[in-house]
């Protein structure tokens, strides 16, 4: 039985397939994660070209037949995101993004809630205006909300106490006092970061270079992230440093 | 079933080979059991040769003979000046097929791409940095254009600022005999940001 798409998509990664052809992996809106094969797409001529390629926003039309991929009939960009693509940063972002939604085990369920909040993280990690650094760990804090699995702040997750508030641990969903604590020691300002995130602040929080705490809750939020999905990630939690010692001038 | 174990290790052994599934590993070991003797010897032969006798070139990390420099950089009348910065060696090639580069080569050997885990300390850019002490006044960063070769390219051009180096990228726009209407929008975008001037 032949079955079609036509619908909007976030390509996640793409692999190489054959001489020319690469497999990608994409988040739907309507219809989740699916897997398509586009032939030729490596070619100088291929008219999907740079259509195709992860961190694209782009809408499809895609059917499938025989085997379990989707082939390609027509790709159209909805965004181009020039600004993540001029950044190398921005782009490492991204690639954090798009690594957790492809660890989402639902092929063919969808979940349009994921995709909204997918296209406004790499909208935001594509805005000059944000600084990229806590895009990916807001993100992941967003989504473990999303998941119903909203990591507790306010209060020690253990005895329910209002503080002080020394620790967060990811297995128990939260974070700790003094007399629960384990996992992670979060100071002060981490722990005020992440509930500015999780508390309607956000668009403040990304505008901040360097916010005070910013360390601590990308690995907090990392470590959530994994935890929750039960699987290491690949993307480094910080892009590698740039630079080059004066020995080697 | 399975096949006889001979068999069945030249089946486990093709099908390791990148885009060779279980079907195609099982055509090819057939087809090679068809060969004559003498013919899967050369084979087997030429297999253990490339092994053998080749490695990566002490200066450009492109495919050499074991212990010295490939034919490019043991070569004079190559530009030695300009260095073009290219993923893989097939990528040497390509260029070298266009006649429009006279200078050297780097071979990274990948780019980044941290979802498979590929972080610069995984490249060959070490070996390029220190290739930056002798008389080289431009890097070319030529790679594959998309993601990975675009954050490749970002990543090398801020680690390369030197005072006195350039540091470009080939053009990116349509391909040669292409048509207008068919090409994607990114590329168009592409070609018509990098647009040369014809008249002033």
């Amino acid at each position: 039985m032949i079955k079609e798409i036509d619908d909007d998509a976030v390509v996640l990664r793409t692999y190489k397939s054959g001489e020319s052809d690469r497999i990608a992996v994409l988040w739907t809106r309507k219809h989740g994660k699916v897997r398509v094969l586009a032939k030729g797409i490596r070619k100088s001529t291929s008219r999907l070209g740079g259509n195709l390629e992860p961190l694209a926003y782009v809408h499809v039309d895609l059917v499938k037949s025989r085997g379990e991929l989707y082939i390609t009939r027509h790709v159209q960009h909805r965004e181009r995101y020039p600004v993540m693509r001029s950044s190398y940063e921005r782009i490492n972002a991204g690639y954090a993004v798009v690594e957790v939604i492809d660890a989402i085990p639902s092929d063919d369920v969808a979940d349009e809630g994921i995709f909204e909040l997918l296209i406004r993280v790499l909208g935001s990690i594509d805005d000059e205006h944000f600084v990229p650094d806590l895009i990916p760990a807001s993100f992941f804090f967003k989504l473990l909300s999303h998941d119903g699995s909203e990591p507790v702040v306010d209060n020690c997750v253990n005895c329910g106490s209002a503080g002080p508030l020394v620790a967060f641990n990811a297995q128990v969903g939260g974070t700790l006092c003094a007399n629960c604590r384990s996992g992670h020691a979060i100071s002060h300002d981490a722990l005020v970061l992440i509930r500015r995130i999780l508390g309607g602040d956000l668009a403040s929080v990304l505008r901040e270079q360097s916010a005070p705490g910013a360390g601590e809750v990308m690995t907090i939020a990392h470590d959530a992230i994994e935890q929750h999905f039960g699987k290491r990630l690949k993307v480094t939690r910080a892009s590698a440093p740039i630079t080059l010692s004066s020995s080697d001038q | 079933m399975s096949y006889p174990p001979p068999l069945q290790a030249v089946v486990d052994e093709l099908g390791r080979f990148p885009g060779v599934g279980p079907k195609s590993a099982q055509r090819i070991a057939f087809w090679l059991m068809r060969q004559p003797h003498e013919d899967v010897s050369r084979l087997a032969l030429s297999l253990e040769d490339m092994k053998s006798k080749l490695s990566f070139c002490e200066r450009c990390c492109n495919i050499a003979e074991t212990g010295g420099l490939c034919p490019i950089c043991a070569d004079d009348r190559r530009d030695q000046t300009t260095i073009c910065v290219v993923e893989n060696p097939p990528d040497v090639l390509a260029v070298e097929r266009s006649g429009a580069f006279h200078g050297t080569y780097h071979v990274l050997h990948g780019v980044l791409n941290p979802l498979e885990g590929i972080t610069p300390d995984r490249l060959r850019i070490q070996e390029l940095i220190l290739r930056l002490r002798g008389p080289v006044k431009e890097v070319i960063l030529c790679f594959n254009s998309n993601v990975e070769g675009d954050a490749t390219a970002m990543y090398l051009s801020r680690l390369l600022q030197v005072p006195g180096l350039v540091v470009s990228q080939p053009a990116s726009g349509l391909p040669v005999g292409g048509d207008l209407e068919f090409a994607d929008d990114l590329t168009l975008g592409r070609a018509i940001d990098g647009r040369r001037i014809l008249a002033d």
